[in-house]
């Protein structure tokens, strides 16, 4: 190969290496960058929606009536969500009495993602469940 | 010519790129499973914390006519269990005596990217003890 076509083979490869570079970066290493926040997130989600459940459902199984039992468990939910960027919405179930067992669902409902002037987008929805016994030795209004 | 191979650069920094991502994607594999495994390792810390609660109801009513607060271990064992039953699927062993009901409950978890490097499940596992007291 003489000097001159070195030269020239040379000046056609300049660049190459940042092409490839940001194709590198567009293609592969932003999608894990945002895959990694997502998962992190889901995680994050799925704990504060346990926790969530667990605390909102044993401070009901402790609370003096069924209407404070509501109220104790919402408390405990708006408790958890100060701690998650996901929605978390309580539903209580079970029965209030000696003996029997009270159940919060709770669900997570955390933004796929979100763009600068656009807002977020998508949803994933998270379930989590937790259950706690009603003292069957305790007093209740009305003796149930 | 395997000279001219040698000292040609072009696709390196694909290559380079291609290995790097695939060890990020393998470090956030390891990640997601550890991650998830705290996660069930949470749910099973409920799981417990609900049957070792429902064991601790089982009070012993001689014992507490007589002015001591004892469980009733059979009947705690039993409560225990029962509860358990609701989540088919878990490994557990619950033990009870007077004093207080024990429950362990286990999952074996199989990993996405672990079994990548010889791990292809991890044990999670977590317990609750619960005592009866007077208010």
């Amino acid at each position: 190969m003489s000097a001159r076509r070195a030269r020239r083979v040379g000046a056609c490869e300049r660049g190459e290496g940042i092409v490839s570079a940001l194709l590198l970066l567009a293609g592969a290493l932003l999608p894990l960058c945002f895959l990694v926040s997502l998962l992190g997130r889901v995680e994050q989600a799925q704990l504060a929606a346990l926790e969530a459940a667990s605390s909102a459902v044993r401070a009901a199984a402790l609370a003096p009536d069924a209407q404070l039992a509501q109220s104790d468990a919402d408390a405990e939910l708006a408790a958890a969500q100060g701690e998650t960027p996901a929605l978390l919405t309580l539903d209580l179930g079970g029965s209030f009495t000696r003996g029997g067992e009270l159940e919060a669902d709770v669900s997570a409902q955390l933004p796929l993602g979100s763009l600068p002037l656009l807002g977020s987008f998508g949803t994933i929805t998270l379930r989590t469940r937790a259950r706690a016994p009603v003292d069957p030795y305790r007093s209740l209004p009305g003796g149930s | 010519m395997s000279t001219r191979r040698l000292s040609d650069e072009r696709g390196s920094v694909a290559v380079a790129g291609m290995l790097l991502s695939f060890a990020l994607s393998l470090l956030i594999g390891f990640g997601v499973d550890v991650a998830h495994a705290f996660v069930v390792r949470a749910q099973l810390a409920a799981i417990a914390d609900d049957a070792a609660l429902s064991g601790a109801g089982a009070l012993d009513l001689d014992a507490w006519r007589e002015g001591t607060l004892a469980l009733d271990p059979q009947a705690a064992l039993q409560a225990a269990q029962d509860e358990l039953a609701g989540d088919p699927g878990l490994a557990s062993s619950v033990s009870a005596d007077p004093g207080a009901v024990s429950v362990e409950v286990s999952e074996r978890l199989p990993t996405f990217a672990l079994r990548l490097v010889g791990i292809p499940a991890l044990e999670v596992s977590a317990t609750a003890r619960a005592t009866p007291e007077t208010p």
